[in-house]
Formats: C-alpha cells, sequence, structure tokens
C-alpha cells in the first residue's frame, strides 16, 4: 500500500531519530564526553539534525535513562554524558586528588584522616612504594635526576625483580604524577603498539598509555 | 565595543611550525629548565671550545619546535628577557630526508640558513665573515664600510676583487677551511657576483657548466657527493670561527624511518651527531624526538653515538603544570588585542573561562600546550557563542584537506634542483603504499643506481638523472652503460632499470652524448622517466604529510592524528588524490608498463627536449617560430604540445603560441666532451 506524504515524513524522522540516537550510544560507549565534545561530534556525524533537535534527544535520552549526566566535579561546571550512571569513586579520587593539592599533602594522608579501609593486601607504605620508585628511575638512568625520561618498561621490568606487582606499580606511578612529583610521557598512537607492549606501559582511566616518567 | 561574538577566538591556530617563525605568544617558565639546558650548552661550547650535544623530547604537541623558536629570537636578540645572547649562528635542520642524502640535507639546511637575512637584513653569512675580517684584519677598520667600498669598486676595478681574496685567503690561513671552490664562491656572495649561482653552489645543487666556469669552480668532480657534502659542512663550521657557536637543531628525528623496522636513517644521524661532535669544537647539536620514539632510536644507533647524542643533557618536555597552563591561557588571553577592553578590570583573570576549565583540562589531561589550546578554544565557543561550535572535521575530510594544501605548496616551492632529495625520500614511502614488502636496500651491481628496491621476487632499480650540468649526467649514464655491459634486460618482468629526470630539466640538442647513452641505455632495458612537476609535488606532498604524521605533529583539533591512520587513507585515495603517483607506479613497478612512458622514452623524447630547452631560454615562442628554430614542421610542433598538457602550455591561434608552464632558471646546459 502506498505511504502517504505525511506519514513517509513521519517514518523518514522516526528513521533520523533512531540514527541520531544510535550515534550518541556510540559515542559514549568509547567514554563519557561533555555537552559540548557530545554537540560537536553529532554536527560532524549528523549534518541535518539541527542542534536544537541535538540538544532535545539528548534531554529525552537523559530522561530515559537510557544515558546518563554525570554531575560536574568539585570546583567545576562542565557536565558530562555517559551510558552509566556516576560513579562515586571517580568523584570521591577527584575530590581527594584536588584536597591533595591544595593542602600539598599526599592522598595517602587524606585517605587516612577519612578512615578509609586499610588496603587487603599487606602492601609496604605507599610513600616507600613512591620513595623506592624515584629512587630506581635514577639507577636506571643517572640523567633522570636531572629531568632525563625512563622508559616505563624499563622501570617496570626493573622493579618487578624486586617482588613489585604491576597494579601497585600502577597505582604508584600515577599517584606521583598527581603529586606533580613526576611527569609522565604518554605514548601518541598506543593503537599502534602490540597486546605485549601495551601491557608493560602504565594506562590510566581516560585510556592514555605513559611510555615514559621523568622527575619534576 | 567588542563583543565576544564577534571578536576571532583567542586559542585557534598559533602552533609553532618552523622554529624561524617568532610571532607567537610566549610564556618563558614553560619548558624553561630545557631552554636554559640549551643556553648553558651554548656556554660550555664557548668557555671549552668543545662540541656538545642536548636531546630533547616530549609528547606531540608539547613545544619542541616552540622551544627551538624560542632559542633562535634569543639568539637573534628578540627575546631581552634572558638578558643578552652570545653571537651564534642558527641552523634549523627538519629531518625528511632519506639515509643516502643526510649530509647532502644538511649542507642544503646549513647554507639556507646561513644565507637567510638577519634583522638588518644581511645574510648571517656576511655578518660572520665581517666579524673574522674585523679580527684578522683590524687595518680595515669598519668591516661593512669596507664590503660597502669593495662592492662599488669590483665592477671598475680588479683590486677590489684582489683585496677580497687576500682577505680570503688570510681568513683560510687562519680557519683551515682548505677548500678553494668555497673560497672562491664566498667571494662572489660578499661581493655580490654571481649570486643566484654562488648560493645554488653552496646549497649543493647542480649547476651548467657554464654557471661553474663563471663561478670559477671546479666542475663537479668525482668526489662521492655525500663526501663532498660533509666536507663542505666541515668547512662551515670553521669559518665562524671559535668565538661563534653553530647552533644546529635537529627536528623531525622520526621522518628518517620509512617504516616501524628501518633503522638505517636513525643509524646513518647517530653517526653524523658523533662526526660533528667530535670534528667541530664549535658546535652545539639539539635533537628533538617524540618520547615514544626513545626506545627506537636507542636501538638504531650505536651506543658511543648515542652518548654523543646527550653529551651534556638530555630533558623531558613535560606536560603542563596547573600553573603554568592559566599562565599560558592568560598570555592568550592577554594577547588578544580585541578582548583588552572586555577584559580590563575583571578581577578574574582568565576571563571568560575561568580556574574550573582549567581543571578540567588538567583532569581530562589536556596538559600539552597544543591540547590545551584546542580545549580552551572549544570552551571559548561553547561559553559564549555556542551557535559558532564547529562541527569536528572527519580525519577523512581533514586528510583531503591537507594533501590538497601540501600539493598546492610543494607544487609552488619544489624546484628541480629538490629533485633528487624528494625522490629518495618519497619513493621508499610511496612503494610501501602500494606494497609493504617494498624493501629499500643496499646499493650492489649498478653502482650508479641511487635507489634499489626488492620484494619478494621484483627488483627495482633507480637512477637520478637531474643534473644540469650536462657532462656530469654524459658521465653517469656512461658509467651505467658500462656497469651492465652487455645484459639485455629488456625482457626482464622482475627485474626494472629506471632512469629518473625532473622534466624541467631538458637535455638540449647539443648534448649529444648524454642522449646518445641515454639512447644505449634504453636499448638495453632502461626505462626513461621524465617527471614532470606535478609528480614531483605529489611526491613531495606525500612524504611531507607522512612525516608530519610520523613526527606527530598532523593535529585535526588538538589530536595527533595516528600515522597508520595516514598510511591507510593514502593508500585508499592515491588515485583520486594524486593520480600523479598512479602514474609513476604505473611506469616503475617491474610488472607494469604505460603507453606515455614508450613514448616519452621513444620518439616523443627528442622533440620534447628540444622543446623544453626552447621554452627554458625564450618562455613565450609562436609555433611558428618554434619550427623554424627547431627545424621541424609546425603540425609536429603543436601536435606535440597537445600530446604533452603537462609540459608544455598552448595557446590557439592564429597565431598559436608555446609557453613554459614554470618559470625556470635559464642557464645554458653545454657539455664538455
Amino acid at each position: 500500500m502506498a505511504m502517504n506524504y505525511s506519514s513517509a515524513m513521519k517514518h523518514t524522522s522516526r528513521d533520523s531519530e533512531e540514527l541520531a540516537r544510535q550515534t550518541i550510544l556510540d559515542i559514549l560507549a568509547q567514554r563519557p564526553h561533555t555537552e559540548v565534545e557530545l554537540l560537536r561530534i553529532l554536527k560532524s556525524k549528523l549534518p541535518d539534525f539541527s542542534a536544537a533537535q541535538q540538544k532535545e534527544l539528548i534531554t529525552r535520552m537523559t530522561r530515559e535513562e537510557s544515558i546518563y549526566q554525570l554531575p560536574a566535579f568539585l570546583g567545576s561546571r562542565i557536565l558530562r554524558y555517559s551510558l552509566n550512571p556516576p560513579d562515586p569513586k571517580e568523584y570521591i579520587d577527584d575530590a581527594i586528588a584536588k584536597i591533595s593539592k591544595s593542602l600539598r599533602i599526599p592522598p595517602e594522608a587524606i585517605m587516612q584522616a577519612l578512615g578509609a579501609s586499610a588496603p587487603t593486601e599487606p602492601d609496604p607504605p605507599k610513600n616507600i612504594r613512591s620513595e623506592e620508585l624515584l629512587a630506581r628511575m635514577v639507577q636506571i638512568k643517572l640523567a633522570a635526576a636531572a629531568g632525563g625520561l625512563v622508559p616505563i618498561n624499563e622501570l617496570w621490568k626493573s622493579l618487578q625483580t624486586e617482588g613489585w606487582d604491576k597494579a601497585s606499580f600502577d597505582r604508584t606511578v600515577l599517584g606521583l604524577s598527581e603529586q606533580y612529583r613526576v611527569a609522565l610521557q604518554r605514548h601518541n598512537f598506543p593503537a599502534s603498539l602490540s597486546g605485549e607492549d601495551r601491557a608493560e606501559l602504565v594506562a590510566d582511566e581516560l585510556g592514555n598509555y605513559y611510555v615514559g616518567i621523568a622527575l619534576r | 565595543m567588542n563583543s565576544l561574538s564577534s571578536i576571532p577566538n583567542p586559542f585557534r591556530s598559533a602552533i609553532v611550525s618552523d622554529p624561524w617563525q617568532w610571532d607567537v605568544v610566549d610564556v618563558p617558565e614553560i619548558h624553561k629548565e630545557a631552554f636554559d639546558l640549551c643556553r648553558q650548552g651554548l656556554d660550555h661550547v664557548l668557555l671549552h671550545r668543545q662540541s656538545t650535544s642536548i636531546l630533547l623530547y616530549g609528547e606531540a604537541g608539547s613545544g619542541k619546535t616552540h622551544l627551538l623558536a624560542r632559542l633562535q629570537a634569543y639568539l637573534a636578540g628578540l627575546l631581552t628577557n634572558h638578558g643578552a645572547a652570545p653571537p651564534a649562528v642558527f641552523i634549523s635542520v627538519r629531518l625528511q630526508t632519506s639515509p643516502q642524502m643526510i649530509w647532502r640535507h644538511l649542507r642544503n639546511r646549513f647554507s639556507e640558513d646561513l644565507l637567510r637575512p638577519t634583522l638588518d637584513g644581511r645574510p648571517q653569512l656576511e655578518r660572520i665573515i665581517l666579524a673574522r675580517f674585523a679580527s684578522i684584519r683590524p687595518e680595515i677598520g669598519s668591516p661593512r664600510s669596507w664590503l660597502e667600498r669593495l662592492q662599488r669598486d669590483v665592477r671598475s676595478s680588479p683590486s677590489a676583487a684582489e683585496e677580497m681574496e687576500e682577505a680570503l685567503d688570510r681568513l683560510d690561513r687562519q680557519s683551515r677551511l682548505n677548500d678553494r671552490d668555497l673560497l672562491v664562491v664566498l667571494g662572489h656572495l660578499l661581493l655580490g657576483r654571481h649570486r643566484r649561482d654562488a648560493r645554488a653552489w653552496l646549497r649543493g645543487e647542480s649547476l651548467p657548466e657554464a654557471a661553474l666556469g663563471r663561478l670559477g669552480v671546479n666542475p663537479e668532480q668525482d668526489e662521492e657527493p655525500e663526501e663532498r657534502a660533509r666536507r663542505l659542512v666541515l668547512s662551515l663550521s670553521r669559518l665562524t670561527g671559535p668565538e661563534v657557536p653553530i647552533v644546529f637543531c635537529f627536528d623531525q628525528v622520526e621522518a628518517l624511518q620509512s617504516h616501524p623496522q628501518d633503522l638505517a636513517g636513525l643509524y646513518k644521524f647517530g653517526q653524523l651527531i658523533g662526526f660533528l661532535r667530535d670534528e667541530t669544537r664549535n658546535s652545539l647539536l639539539i635533537s628533538c624526538i617524540l618520547s615514544q620514539f626513545l626506545l627506537t632510536l636507542n636501538q638504531a644507533i650505536i651506543s658511543s653515538d648515542r652518548d654523543r647524542l646527550a653529551l651534556f643533557g638530555e630533558r623531558s618536555l613535560n606536560p603542563l603544570t596547573p600553573g603554568e597552563a592559566r599562565r599560558l591561557v592568560e598570555a592568550r588571553l592577554d594577547s588578544a588585542a580585541e578582548l583588552r577592553e572586555l577584559r580590563a578590570g575583571k578581577t578574574n583573570r582568565l576571563w571568560p573561562l575561568g580556574d574550573s576549565e582549567i581543571d578540567d583540562a588538567g583532569r581530562l589531561k589536556k596538559n600539552t600546550p597544543r591540547a590545551l589550546l584546542s580545549f580552551c578554544a572549544e570552551m571559548f565557543e561553547s561559553s559564549w557563542r555556542p551557535d559558532r561550535i564547529e562541527p569536528a572535521i572527519p580525519v577523512a575530510d581533514f586528510l583531503s584537506q591537507k594533501i590538497e594544501e601540501r600539493l598546492e605548496q610543494s607544487l609552488a616551492t619544489v624546484a628541480p634542483d629538490q629533485t633528487d632529495q624528494v625522490a629518495t625520500h618519497a619513493l621508499p614511502l610511496l612503494l610501501r603504499l602500494k606494497d609493504p614488502h617494498w624493501e629499500l636496500k643496499a646499493i650492489a651491481g649498478l653502482s650508479d643506481a641511487d635507489l634499489v628496491f626488492e620484494s619478494q621476487q621484483s627488483r627495482i632499480n633507480i637512477s637520478l638523472c637531474n643534473q644540469r650540468n650536462m657532462t656530469s649526467l654524459a658521465g653517469r649514464l656512461r658509467r651505467l652503460r658500462e656497469q651492465i655491459k652487455e645484459e639485455v634486460l629488456e625482457k626482464s618482468t622482475s627485474e626494472k632499470f629506471v632512469l629518473l629526470r625532473d622534466a624541467r630539466l631538458p637535455i638540449g640538442a647539443h648534448a649529444r652524448k648524454t642522449r646518445e647513452h641515454r639512447e644505449q641505455l634504453l636499448e638495453h632495458g632502461f626505462r626513461w622517466v621524465a617527471a614532470i612537476p606535478e609528480m614531483i609535488g605529489a611526491l613531495d606532498a606525500l612524504r611531507r604529510l607522512l612525516s608530519d604524521a610520523r613526527a606527530g605533529d598532523l593535529a585535526n583539533g588538538g589530536e595527533s592524528v595516528e600515522l597508520g591512520t595516514v598510511q591507510e587513507w593514502l593508500a585508499a585515495n592515491l588515485e583520486t588524490k594524486l593520480p600523479q603517483l598512479r602514474d609513476l607506479l604505473d611506469v616503475i613497478l617491474p610488472e607494469a608498463g604505460s603507453r606515455r612512458e614508450e613514448e616519452a622514452g621513444g620518439a616523443d623524447f627528442e622533440i620534447c627536449e628540444d622543446i623544453g630547452e626552447l621554452l627554458q631560454n625564450h618562455y613565450l615562442v609562436s609555433v611558428a617560430d618554434a619550427a623554424c628554430r627547431l627545424d621541424r614542421h609546425e603540425s609536429i610542433i603543436e601536435e606535440t604540445a597537445r600530446r604533452y598538457p603537462e609540459r608544455f602550455g598552448l595557446l590557439n591561434g592564429p597565431p598559436a603560441l608555446l609557453f613554459q608552464l614554470t618559470l625556470q632558471n635559464t642557464d645554458n646546459n653545454q657539455e664538455v666532451v
């Protein structure tokens, strides 16, 4: 049966909305995005879908809980959108990092003050780990003392022989970076690395892989 | 009063892509340690009269080139906040070259930068030599006035040239330049004679016999060109004297690789650094690489050269701290004249942005200068004029735009003298795009082949024949003929022998020996490729795009575009975006052949070269006149021009006119037989 003009229009607009919905879900499947990032990508992927329509759809999808609006971090105004509801741990970590920075004390001290639960493993205290790692950097490469870069995989291999596990190595490296005691250098094209090579690097929650570490 | 909706976004653009560019906003605190290390290195060279080296690394967008630009500006006396800079020569070398031409590339860049005008409009070279004259010949008084007098007198009085010669002889005795031709050319440059040819000679370009004769230098010798270039670099280094260090800045070292397993270029680079460190006494060698490239570099170069690469120190260009990020954003906002009125009296120094945006940038790890500025550009739009948010450019569109820009730029700038450099760097990249099995091999067998490629069962030998000097070209073709002896290569489907010459360099009718040797080589199965400017331009655009991607310098909206993505896109779009390269592949690949190649290599060759030579000298000629001068029928001339529109311009008459598509030097290409 032939479709009349108005139902054809409805059909077309339903199809384009489906496409827009799927596009939003695909984008957010990669990682949470700010509204600006999301609108910018949608503008290029869905040029026929106006900005007002996009905003309206995002609002509707948020209401339907097919996507979530994440509240801004402490001291920030920027909202993000995600496929998952807010993760309290992410906010606590961010808040601790900010308090640590503002009070100039290590995050561990804040955790202690909060009465956070003790580590499940009998790990040595984190500051001892940190100092050991920093000392090892200079042992591996003397130039590290003057700002030279130490390859992360070499540092990991060296500490692995001392009984370190990868998870605590990663935590210590990222923690030192948060405190601005070290600077980490990313690999700009991590997708070009093999899984084996990537496993020797340190990754953060944003999907960055760090190849080098330098003292600040 | 301006409103935020109408002013240009202060965070867009202004990424430093050339160390000679210094019209940008600078925050001295950013990468201060690395900058201080460079200054200390310079002091070390001056104090100890010993060359040394520094290695700098950082992520893509971390500001490596910006730091070199800061150093250049400091040496040029443009940065007063660091105090007066010692006199030094700044040389920028972007390593977009092939391993077999690395010394020629350095000679070219060294000469180019020495000839670059300084703030007073005079080249660095002149400044250096006059300072040396002042110290070794104090009796001349003001060296500038002395030179101006000689330049005035040289046309009327032979004594002016003699006086210059004597001064250069003294300089030679003191500096041990040991290079007669260099001294002769320096004399011409200082006296303002034969400037174009003298500059070309200094850069290492091939010159016709007549030009060499005018300059009074030896015709191109038998000396191996890389060795000649290395010797000249050493002589130029001695020219500045111990009191004036030379700062060599090597950028885009990554571009020396044609694929991840190709370590030959890096090995050669290590040797070059080691040689300059040991054989010169006044060089500061600064090398910049991507952090992720450090392990590759360590693998590729021998440990003693690796030590020489960072003898004075190495330094990582770290991600910005929140304080540095704030200062950079503030400096950008302050530099925007249109914002000044609006920002006046605001207590928030980051207005129209705020602290929270900077915090967010840090949390999202937008912490290199490039990423931060791109993030702030977006925040600026989204906070104040969301209607002007630009859609993200899809990578394919971005690459399409970039290749078109580069193609246009290459067509406008790449001269025939650069064809060897372009071809040796780009051909390995092009063949790998076509088939990753193609490997560049060491030259064996034909010593006059410049490039030898192998892939499973096939082999390509390419000899570059871009000499302007017909005696040199005839010599090369003769040697090739001797090397292949009586071997007949005609039927070979697995091996190809290619002679490639820029079509802008016609082989004139008087170059009889050259034509004869060429003919004999074709009879032996060699293929002749007359590479049109579009082909050379496309090769240049290809290598520049890939080099930028390899070094992390190709950014789309603040994000580096991955090399693999660029390679895939190029492989898929070669036909449509760079069709000239598909034509080139058709000619050089062993299994392929083409109609045009046969024609250009066969009956049309002589008439094409004759017309090319005629237009090189006269630019615009009527078909009737051309027919008369070349002793051919008008219809033949016109048909040939129509058949090769990429080589000749033709205006339909009456009278029909031939014209040169690009303006060239009008040197007389004479061979000495």
